[in-house]
């Protein structure tokens, strides 16, 4: 009997869907966009009173351009070198000799790394270790708050290394750097960079090779002004 | 196998349009050139800047007849404006942003902006695009070889390479069009190559973004098939390749921006079926050139530091974008620039019965930090030596840079321009009174 009433109701549901299928069907064609048919035009025309907008852009930067505000972004732009060109940083010089370990040099990754298929290879977070590098490489951390210590941290870092440091300067302009010193590499130093390498202070160097770092600080009194 | 296919189709497709654009780069490079008679830019002296420009320099243009001209000297004839027309589409999907008080509907829209200028210059300090030199010559000289040959890579030298943020339409219309979301700000140079330790030490690179190293391998180089051939068909439907110029009188054809628009936003048929079509296409192609981040289209590998050949500077230089599309998009660890945020919708290039595939965050209502170069949200224009067209990150050499380099120029610069999808009248734009 169950059986006999399910048969029903499910014969019942079968037509009504068809027939709600068959309406969506209708207004499918109903609604088939159609195409356009000229009616003509009936009541009063308006013109379009807005300024066209490509026109308006190509006014505004017209306008923009100007000898005064080509002198205004020239003189930001010098601004910016000079700001660019120095990292000044209230740390204290380094006060003593230490050398740290060689430590293994991992990385974090900053967001999920996807291979050719889409597939997540490293997760956001994660921590893996450094390529290994083929031979060993320097980077060399100078301070510049006393100005005339330079030349003789440059000196020092450049027998350490045999004369293959790259240069991480603070507290002083590294293109009077490049001047004093033609064909050496120097750059400003930065937070990102002692965060990632892990530098307390300078003057210090750290030693790559492999996949692993180590450092070593050299204290500040030792250098001749 | 489908996707092998995929791509041999691609690649003829690419082919197919190869010849069209070497005819076409060659008419553009005469058509777009300054004629002789107008005013000579090059010799410019303000207080505390040298004039670059050598007189060699000026002797060779005379001769050809070529006058080289700044770019933010004369910003309309070194922009290709019509991009922001031709890329500006608004449909009638409705989509929402914000909660409570903020919630606001507003139409799917995509538009385009000129964001700022990038340049790769040989002098130290030289920036190019406003015609202005900071004593770059007694600055030690940057394309001198890094280490040994054997050592870092057999790639021959490095300039130097600048990207300015200028976004210029947000300096002028501010709030006056405020639908488009423009972006605001003063003048910024969030990459000077010159006080960058990443940009000529490769070593350093492998320390900073080791994320991008490890994608490198001889596996991953079939990947650049796809890349190359995706890059291209975008470029097809985006009007940057040698069809450009008829998308552009497919532009002219309306009377006004109103008209085109009203187009754009028509229920009729067959057209928007057609734009329907292409907009599928288009969410496929970005797809893949964005799961294929670590690949410049036809170019091959992103570049990883600023070493190229020096024999192409326009292609070199759209090469380099990518490189530092990179940095600035976050991915380094040398940086905490976000100077670029995800501001386009796509997703990854599908596989079947990968249950970890990701999701890229949606930005239809507000910019997202995202450290992983996104190739489609951005197009390239020269602006010097020459004007060119608007052309994909990723097209090759040849519809690029074929007849367009001019000896003794001062490097090359390109107008860098980024798209956005997103809900046009809700967007939660900075300076809207909708933040974040």
């Amino acid at each position: 009997m169950i059986k006999v009433g399910l048969i029903i109701i499910f014969l019942v549901s079968a037509i009504y869907a068809k027939n709600s299928l068959s309406y969506v069907d209708s207004l499918r064609v109903e609604a088939k966009p159609q195409p356009y048919y000229d009616f003509g035009v009936q009541g009063k025309e308006y013109n379009i009173t807005e300024p066209d907008m490509y026109q308006v852009i190509l006014e505004g930067v017209s306008e923009f351009q100007t000898e005064e505000n080509i002198q205004k972004i020239r003189a930001r732009i010098k601004e910016i070198v000079s700001e660019r060109a120095i990292f000044k940083t209230d740390k204290s010089s380094c006060s003593v000799n230490k050398i740290s370990k060689w430590e293994k040099d991992y990385f974090t990754y900053k967001s999920d790394v996807v291979n050719p298929m889409g597939r997540v290879i490293s997760k956001k977070g994660e921590k893996a270790l450094t390529p290994p590098l083929k031979m060993e490489r320097f980077l060399c951390f100078i301070d510049g708050k006393d100005p005339k210590t330079i030349k003789d941290q440059v000196e020092f870092f450049q027998n350490k290394t045999s004369g293959q440091c790259i240069y991480a300067a603070s507290n002083i302009d590294v293109r009077k750097l490049w001047k004093s010193f033609p064909g050496l590499d120097f750059y400003p130093s930065s937070e990102e960079l002692l965060t990632r390498f892990k530098v307390p202070c300078a003057p210090s160097i750290v030693r790559m090779r492999g996949s692993e770092t180590q450092r070593e600080t050299f204290s500040i009194k030792q250098f001749k002004r | 196998m489908k996707l092998l296919l995929l791509a041999i189709f691609l690649s003829v497709s690419a082919l197919a349009i190869t010849e069209n654009e070497l005819s076409s780069a060659v008419t553009i490079n005469e058509k777009n050139t300054p004629s002789s008679g107008e005013e000579v830019e090059a010799s410019i002296n303000v207080d505390g800047f040298s004039a670059p420009g050598s007189p060699s320099e000026l002797e060779i243009n005379e001769k050809q007849g070529k006058i080289l001209k700044y770019p933010l000297l004369d910003v309309i004839a070194t922009t290709q404006w019509s991009a922001i027309m031709r890329e500006l589409e608004i449909t009638m999907d409705l989509g929402a942003c914000g909660e409570g008080l903020k919630y606001a509907i507003g139409l799917d829209s995509e538009m385009i902006e000129f964001v700022g200028y990038y340049e790769r210059v040989d002098k130290p300090l030289n920036f190019t695009f406003a015609g202005m030199s900071l004593d770059g010559n007694i600055v030690k000289s940057n394309t001198a070889r890094e280490s040994s040959a054997a050592d870092d890579s057999p790639r021959a030298q490095t300039t130097n390479s600048h990207f300015i943020k200028l976004p210029i339409l947000g300096m002028i219309f501010k709030k006056k069009l405020s639908f488009w979301c423009l972006q605001e700000g003063i003048l910024e140079m969030p990459y000077i190559s010159e006080f960058e330790i990443t940009y000529k030490h490769d070593f350093m690179n492998y320390k900073m973004i080791p994320q991008m190293i490890a994608m490198f391998s001889p596996d991953t180089l079939i990947s650049t098939v796809f890349d190359c051939a995706a890059t291209i068909s975008a470029s097809i439907l985006n009007g940057n390749a040698a069809v450009s110029e008829a998308a552009f009188k497919d532009f002219e054809q309306f009377e006004s921006t109103t008209e085109k628009m009203v187009s754009d936003m028509d229920y009729n048929g067959d057209m928007d079926l057609m734009d329907r079509v292409k907009s599928d296409t288009k969410s496929i192609l970005d797809g893949v050139r964005n799961t294929l981040y670590y690949i410049d289209g036809c170019n091959g590998f992103s570049p990883i530091g600023g070493y190229q050949s020096g024999m192409d500077p326009l292609t070199e230089g759209h090469n380099d974008f990518h490189g530092i599309m990179n940095i600035l998009m976050g991915a380094s660890l040398a940086t905490n620039s976000e100077t670029f945020k995800k501001q386009s919708n796509f997703t990854y290039l599908p596989t079947s019965g990968n249950k970890k595939q990701p999701e890229p965050v949606d930005t239809m209502c507000h910019p997202a930090y995202f450290p992983m170069p996104i190739p489609s949200q951005f197009v390239l224009q020269e602006a010097y030596p020459v004007v060119g067209e608007t052309k994909e990150v990723g097209q090759d050499g040849i519809t690029v840079s074929t007849a367009k380099n001019v000896p003794g120029a001062e490097g090359v610069v390109f107008v860098v321009w980024e798209r956005r999808d997103y809900y046009a009248f809700a967007y939660e734009c900075p300076g809207s009174g909708k933040k974040k």
